[in-house]
């Protein structure tokens, strides 16, 4: 958890990294799919549910 | 959130969740698209990263980009202005491409990089000078006429003001700011204006993150134009952090049209501390940020989060 969650924050909601959900990136040219590569740990969850 | 009123929720997604999905932003885009509709404080996750270099480019109007392979077939000369191959590999091949077909390559940077392995030239200049540096080759363009009249004629705006500007600061006044000499300020100026196409890679997430780094873009910017680099094969600007070529667009999700008038508190850091401190902003939701390490006035953020009528929510992404 990051110092500002950690020093200030009331509430704390565990999201998912990249690398826990499905995404989508874009580069000048091309579209990627971004695969799921790690199962979310815990209680986290993903800003956009896939 | 209700209870305090729209116009003091602010939502701050920083680096975190704005950099996921990087490119497409759509979660980014979905919470400026909640902000939008609801009309609650929300501010672009840009201006903690590249966004003033950007504001400068805008200011002048070159904000969109060639690409790179473009750059490899086409482009004669190239400027690595700031842009180091180590944090842009994908470039990289299409760089290696330029210059084994014969392309002259020019590394400005503060420090031997890894692109300058890969440059015919390397210029060091003092950090945070890159300005001056350009309103010296734009002083020897000008004053040797070797800019393209009709190009700034049919399509620059304020060009005699620019000249008026340019004429104090001569390759002897950069050299004595940027440390690079004189006579080699002056060659590349005359080597950018007489090789056609010339292509200058700006680094996105270098200069524009030093001081003033905004006016340095603005500087940059109108080495193009003046050259009439623009609109061409292997011209204008390379690619960029945070850039886009022409045609490269996504569809809009975050309804700017629904956002309600409001109290709107704009996208300067020291402006959103200022609401913080003096309690605008009631309710803020933190979106995989640190804001005390991201934030200038580290203290003064402290300061306005610490403040006892806080009910704030933070996700780490």
């Amino acid at each position: 958890m990051n110092d500002t969650a950690r020093r200030f924050a009331d509430v704390v909601l565990p999201s998912t990294s990249w690398l826990e959900e499905v995404g989508c990136k874009s580069t000048n040219t091309h579209l990627y799919l971004m695969d799921q590569a790690l199962e979310p740990p815990g209680e986290t969850r993903p800003l956009i549910p896939s | 959130m209700q209870a305090a009123g729209r116009e003091a929720v602010g939502l701050w997604a920083g680096h975190g969740l704005f950099a996921n999905n990087y490119g497409t932003r759509v979660g980014s885009h979905l919470l400026r698209r909640f902000a939008n509709v609801w009309g609650c404080q929300w501010w672009n996750p840009t201006m903690i990263c590249w966004g003033l270099g950007a504001f400068g480019l805008g200011l002048t109007g070159v904000l969109e980009t060639n690409t790179k392979e473009d750059m490899g077939e086409h482009a004669d000369l190239i400027l690595l202005w700031g842009a180091n191959l180590a944090s842009q590999p994908n470039t990289g091949r299409h760089l290696v491409a330029a210059r084994r077909r014969g392309a002259h390559i020019v590394a400005i940077d503060v420090r031997e990089t890894e692109a300058a392995a890969q440059a015919d030239e390397v210029i060091r200049i003092r950090p945070g000078t890159d300005a001056a540096l350009a309103l010296a080759m734009m002083h020897v363009i000008v004053a040797e006429g070797r800019h393209d009249a009709a190009f700034v004629a049919d399509h620059a705006l304020g060009f005699d003001a620019l000249a008026a500007h340019v004429r104090a600061h001569s390759p002897a006044w950069g050299e004595a700011v940027t440390g690079v000499p004189a006579e080699r300020i002056a060659a590349l100026a005359r080597r950018y204006a007489a090789t056609r196409p010339a292509m200058i890679v700006l680094g996105g997430s270098s200069m524009h993150k030093g001081a003033n780094g905004w006016q340095a873009a603005r500087a940059i910017a109108c080495l193009p134009a003046l050259t009439g680099n623009l609109g061409i094969p292997g011209g204008g600007f390379g690619p960029r952090h945070g850039s886009r070529a022409h045609g490269q667009d996504l569809t809009d999700i975050t309804a700017p049209e629904r956002r309600p008038p409001g109290r709107y508190i704009p996208n300067q850091m020291s402006r959103v501390t200022e609401a913080l401190v003096d309690g605008q902003v009631r309710v803020l939701l933190l979106f995989g940020t640190d804001m005390l390490s991201s934030f200038a006035d580290a203290g003064q953020v402290a300061a306005g989060l610490a403040r006892r009528t806080w009910s704030s929510a933070t996700t780490s992404s």
